[in-house]
């Protein structure tokens, strides 16, 4: 008998018109890189845990426009996380009334979760200092590319442009961080 | 890419998945108790136009009768009343751009023209290839041009509370005449539909002398337009076209 996990994406999704557990396998496959993300982006653990749901509630309402790559959800999911985490108060407002379903039976995070996200939000601050004066799609291509480890095909599915521009963008955001990278390097050195 | 480390991301425990995926579960199966709205969202081809969209937010059929207090002619606005649809209309204008990856649909040209009937307000964005958009009780409607929005199915404004979405064709036809100092010619003349129930808007443009304007329908009736800027719009239920415009001049008036 095959279970939820013996189908990809692609089964899943058109699974999910009739059985909603079948998006909520999705869900569960993909949940953590869109929260990465969305935590990248926001920069909050509790702003981007909200966001992640509104992506995937935004996803439900846009799947008769799902892409799927090489079978795969994720990338079209983390181009809906990218543009929802943008502007992620608004997003959060524009699904308020479902959120508010969550309203007494969120889950509070322990001591040491607490102590994981603050930990994790300061390093994430330490680390946008390098990326803080990129252009948008710059950024873009930072946070697909080069932390969430999308190919440039998945990436071009995921930003709903060509490859060929997906190949510009990281090539000139590469050189771009490898000068800035370098710059701080030697301020650094000759810094007392 | 070594020398940018990847920022390391909270743990996201088991728990709070499951949590997650089972309020997912519920809130794409359980039908939203509020408001819904409808979208219709076309795409036209023709002329120097290259493709138009058309956005049309409405509410469900348990609402009042469609256009309930449309007059046929300009009515003077309510508190706000300008306020509230230019509001809607670039919400709109936003969400389309957001639904079509379309950057260049996000921002609307400046107001050229207002035209008020009752609760509803039509604004014309801008002068050449102008984008309209009808907002009232039980509707929000813009149609753009020049654009590039390449939507074929359906899509939800947002904003809205989750409700049933589909895509339909619309009538269109453009013209790019120009009027001569006493006269007026149409521009743009689209229909679309509420519920069901059809809506036609019309655009055009104005001769320097003219003041006013009234279209007559082919169905004889007549809509008394909205003038300004050497331009005239108006709307009306159904799908009558425009066949003739009569106009008042700065000559005739005096």
């Amino acid at each position: 008998m095959r279970t939820y996990e013996d189908l990809d994406d692609v089964e899943l999704w058109e699974l999910s018109a009739s059985d909603p557990e079948a998006f909520g396998e999705i869900f569960q496959r993909h949940a953590r890189s869109v929260f990465a993300l969305c935590f990248w982006r926001t920069g909050d653990a509790a702003v981007a845990e909200d966001v992640t749901s509104v992506v995937f509630l935004e996803a439900w309402r846009r799947r008769d426009h799902v892409v799927l790559e090489q079978r795969s959800a994720l990338p079209w999911l983390l181009g809906v996380a990218n543009h929802t985490s943008r502007n992620a108060t608004r997003s959060i407002r524009r699904h308020s009334q479902a959120l508010r379903r969550l309203d007494g039976r969120r889950s509070s995070p322990d001591d040491d979760a607490v102590i994981d996200r603050l930990d994790a939000e300061i390093s994430l601050g330490v680390v946008n200092e390098a990326v803080r004066d990129l252009t948008e799609q710059d950024r873009e291509i930072v946070l697909l590319v080069f932390w969430s480890g999308l190919s440039y095909e998945a990436t071009a599915v995921a930003l709903g442009i060509p490859v060929g521009t997906v190949r510009s963008r990281v090539s000139r955001t590469r050189r771009k961080l490898q000068l800035r990278l370098g710059h701080d390097e030697r301020v650094t050195k000759e810094t007392p | 890419m070594n020398e940018l480390t990847t920022p390391r991301v909270p743990e996201l425990s088991d728990e709070w998945i499951a949590e997650r995926t089972q309020h997912l579960i519920d809130a794409v199966t359980t039908p939203s108790r509020g408001r819904s709205r409808r979208v219709v969202l076309t795409g036209f081809g023709g002329g120097t136009v290259a493709i138009a969209a058309l956005l049309v937010g409405l509410l469900g059929p348990w609402t009042t009768p469609a256009f309930a207090g449309w007059s046929a002619q300009p009515t003077t606005p309510s508190s706000d009343q300008l306020g509230t649809a230019e509001a809607a209309c670039t919400q709109l204008a936003g969400n389309l751009a957001s639904v079509s990856n379309s950057a260049a649909l996000a921002s609307l040209p400046p107001i050229a023209l207002s035209d008020v009937r009752g609760p509803y307000t039509l604004i014309v964005y801008g002068t050449s290839n102008p984008s309209l958009c009808v907002s009232g009780a039980e509707l929000t409607s813009l149609h753009e041009t020049g654009g590039t929005v390449s939507i074929s199915s359906s899509a939800q404004v947002q904003g809205a509370p989750q409700g049933s979405w589909s895509s339909s064709t619309s009538q269109e036809s453009s013209n790019t005449s120009v009027p001569t100092a006493g006269g007026a010619v149409a521009n743009m003349i689209y229909t679309s539909n509420q519920n069901g129930q059809p809506f036609t808007v019309a655009e055009g443009s104005v001769g320097s002398l003219v003041t006013g304007a009234t279209l007559i329908l082919s169905d004889g009736s007549s809509v008394v337009a909205t003038v300004e800027n050497g331009l005239f719009a108006a709307w009306w239920p159904g799908q009558a076209t425009v066949s003739s415009i009569q106009t008042t001049t700065t000559a005739s008036s005096n």
